[in-house]
């Protein structure tokens, strides 16, 4: 429902939707830098997450949401290959 | 023990050792073909030779420990640190249970649930968990799976394994495939991973480049359906398995940790027999502190307090010793699933036998005189409950019947209970045997109800069986099951449903009552005493009894006692006296009183069952007590008969 950015930190809050991903999307980096909390994320859009996994921005909080905290924080903090490779 | 298992146990440990060494020798330098090669046949030697006893969790898991070996030895596989933490930790089973079996003969509880745990480790660390699939990212999602399966005790289950590609532009149509998969019921595991690499520049975030593997527990149906409007953009395949890794239902999952000491049932006994003697010493005690008591002194009273505290403690001692006779129904229980598969093939049945007990104890001799009639009973729902397959078909029955055993504590007590889904009992036919074999009369039979029919199946002679079989050298038919589960306190009644099956309830006491009574002989009969009436026994000799009046007396420690014939006061011919007479001596009253017998002998722990009926009112009798040997002991009232 939100994105709020403040102070270098973006907050994820209630039900993440597709309207939220311009607004997420000018809060990333491209050097992978920006933060991301989840505490309060219920859920996140496929292309929600699809903007957290391109950028790679860290992950903070712990989501109150149990799908998300059980399935979708794994496959957001995973080391990507990807990224190994990037800067070598 | 017998020697087979002795031999099974010397070759077992040293099978063990040699292939624990080698193992860890094979860890550090994984090609070393000739340890492989040893370890392989240690594993095919053990398992060969539990198959000769009752051990089957454990052969079921060297099987799987012998395969992955075979697969080594044949170069199918490497050597891998899973592999080998999992056969290390196979061997390591196998020998603790071995020396659990040293001790009790049998494997320890929840030996099932460990067996399979082992199995599950096994089969994991060589990524075999599910049959190999045409399609290979079936087989990569389930190993990658692989962990979270175990964990959650779905290896030996069928999973559905999903792959999800939604199209590119299923973003912008507006959909979210991220709510399917929050739809996804019994979800094990979760892998999102990109179609294409992740271009940072020139990003677009609505175009789906996601890979969604799933792996599920529900069935194939619920999943199919939670994917319906998208089938075109998922494959859901159903992944079985590798058959022949077959759980059994274990009905309980005990924790078999108990923290506990062996020991020997003797030893026990022997406690047993101790806290009877201290009971008879606590009465002579009694006796002297009423002495004291009488002359007034003044340490009459802190004496009598002092014995009070005496008889507290004696009787916790017997009751803890009692206790300490309680043991597992299991162990009564083990042997029947053996027994079960055995006899069912015999009858060219097919039945699926289930033990369910809940850690229910009682006392040893409960549990040990329940063997036979819940053979018996067992025997009976397979003989006669289960019916035959074509019978059961044409009933729309399961092909195969299904009995349990279940144990459960009911208050104080145990219930035992025997289901069958068989046929039931056949109400008409037990009435016309009953009948024709007149047991019961006719108007006495119009007068029962269902239930009461159902209980004629316990009166003697009632068999229904034409051959006869050789489980009791007692007696055949319920008759003899209701007198055995009687002799130990308990009760048993049948319960059955026409067509539907039959349940028979055996209601038991957990602690028998236990009395120790001193056997006596008179002549050639023998009778019993309990211990706490004897203050003591001795031998008089026969210059020492005097002839008093009309009887007789002797002179114990300088007093006169009267003595009394246990043959007169039971009106049994007189007997020859010896040089020594033995004399037991008994508290009537205020007084003491010898009463003489031809032998002491030996003490017993004796299950009392009081006398019923028209012999409840018999004097000087306070009950029977059956014999291991199927003698009836008459157990006596002696202060009553002397008086």
């Amino acid at each position: 429902m939100t994105v709020l950015i403040e102070n270098d930190g973006i907050w994820l809050q209630g039900n993440c939707g597709a309207d939220d991903v311009e607004p997420l999307m000018g809060g990333m980096r491209l050097d992978g830098s920006a933060m991301v909390d989840l505490s309060e994320a219920d859920h996140l859009h496929a292309a929600i997450l699809q903007v957290l996994l391109a950028f790679r921005p860290s992950i903070t909080g712990t989501p109150r949401d149990s799908f998300v905290r059980t399935w979708l924080i794994p496959v957001l903090v995973a080391e990507p290959i990807s990224r190994q490779q990037k800067t070598s | 023990m017998d020697e087979l298992l002795e031999q099974f146990i010397i070759e077992g440990r040293e099978l063990v050792e040699q292939a624990s060494s080698d193992l860890l020798a094979l860890e550090r330098a994984p090609t070393d073909f000739a340890r492989l090669d040893r370890v392989f046949r240690a594993v095919h030697t053990l398992k060969g030779s539990v198959a000769l006893f009752d051990f089957a969790p454990m052969g079921r898991m060297l099987h799987v420990a012998e395969d992955l070996l075979g697969d080594l030895r044949n170069k199918k596989a490497d050597l891998t640190p899973a592999m080998a933490d999992a056969l290390l930790e196979c061997v390591d089973v196998s020998e603790r249970w071995i020396e659990a079996i040293a001790q009790t003969g049998v494997l320890p509880t929840g030996a099932d649930r460990e067996a399979q745990l082992v199995t599950e480790h096994l089969l994991a660390a060589s990524g075999a968990m599910y049959a190999a699939d045409p399609q290979p990212w079936v087989n990569d999602l389930l190993v990658y799976a692989r962990e979270a399966l175990v964990e959650t005790g779905y290896s030996a289950r069928s999973v559905v394994a999903v792959r999800y590609e939604p199209r590119h532009d299923s973003l912008l149509k507006g959909d979210d495939p991220l709510l399917l998969v929050r739809a996804i019921p019994e979800l094990l595991t979760l892998r999102i991973s990109a179609r294409e690499q992740w271009k940072v520049q020139d990003f677009n975030p609505y175009r789906c480049n996601l890979r969604i593997d799933v792996v599920s527990g529900a069935s194939v149906e619920k999943v199919r359906d939670v994917f319906h409007r998208v089938d075109g953009q998922v494959a859901i395949v159903e992944a079985a398995p590798i058959a022949g890794l077959n759980v059994e239902t274990a009905g309980t999952v005990s924790d078999g940790s108990a923290r506990g000491v062996r020991i020997d049932a003797a030893r026990i006994d022997a406690l047993v027999s101790l806290a009877g003697e201290l009971i008879v010493a606590k009465n002579t005690l009694g006796h002297l502190v009423e002495r004291i008591a009488a002359t007034g002194s003044s340490a009459s009273h802190p004496l009598a307090a002092n014995l009070a505290g005496f008889e507290r403690l004696t009787a916790e001692l017997h009751r803890t010793v009692m206790h300490m006779r309680m043991i597992p129904l299991a162990r009564t229980f083990t042997r029947f699933p053996r027994w079960m598969r055995e006899t069912a093939g015999k009858l060219g049945k097919v039945v699926n036998f289930d033990v369910i007990d809940n850690g229910a104890e009682a006392d040893r001799a409960i549990v040990d005189g329940l063997f036979e009639p819940l053979l018996h009973v067992l025997r009976n729902a397979l003989d006669h409950g289960i019916e035959d397959a074509a019978s059961r078909q044409a009933a729309a029955k399961p092909a195969a019947g299904r009995i349990t055993l279940e144990a459960r504590p009911r208050g104080d007590k145990i219930a035992i209970v025997v289901r069958d889904d068989g046929a039931g009992l056949d109400l008409p036919r037990i009435r016309e045997l009953a009948r024709s074999k007149g047991l019961v009369t006719a108007e006495a039979l119009d007068a029962l109800d269902d239930a009461g029919m159902a209980d004629l199946i316990f009166l003697p002679g009632f068999s229904t069986a034409k051959a006869v079989t050789d489980i009791s050298g007692r007696g055949v038919g319920m008759d003899a099951v209701r007198g055995a589960v009687m002799a130990l306190g308990g009760r048993v009644s049948i319960a059955s449903g026409a067509g539907t099956g039959t349940a028979v309830e055996m209601l038991l006491p957990q602690a028998v009552l236990l009395s120790t009574v001193v056997t006596v002989a008179v002549g050639s009969e023998h009778f019993g005493v309990p211990i706490d009436a004897v203050a003591e026994t001795c031998r008089v000799p026969h210059k020492l009894i005097l002839p008093v009046r009309s009887g007789e007396a002797f002179v114990l420690r300088r007093r006169t006692l009267p003595l009394l014939r246990l043959s007169d006061l039971l009106r049994l011919p007189k007997t020859q006296r010896e040089e020594e007479t033995k004399v037991l001596v008994i508290n009537a009253g205020n007084d003491r009183i010898g009463i003489e017998v031809d032998h002491v002998r030996e003490r017993l722990d004796v299950v009392m069952r009081p006398m019923t009926g028209l012999l409840s009112g018999m004097p000087g009798v306070l009950g029977t007590s059956l014999l291991g040997d199927g003698r009836v002991l008459l157990i006596l009232d002696l202060p009553e008969l002397a008086s």
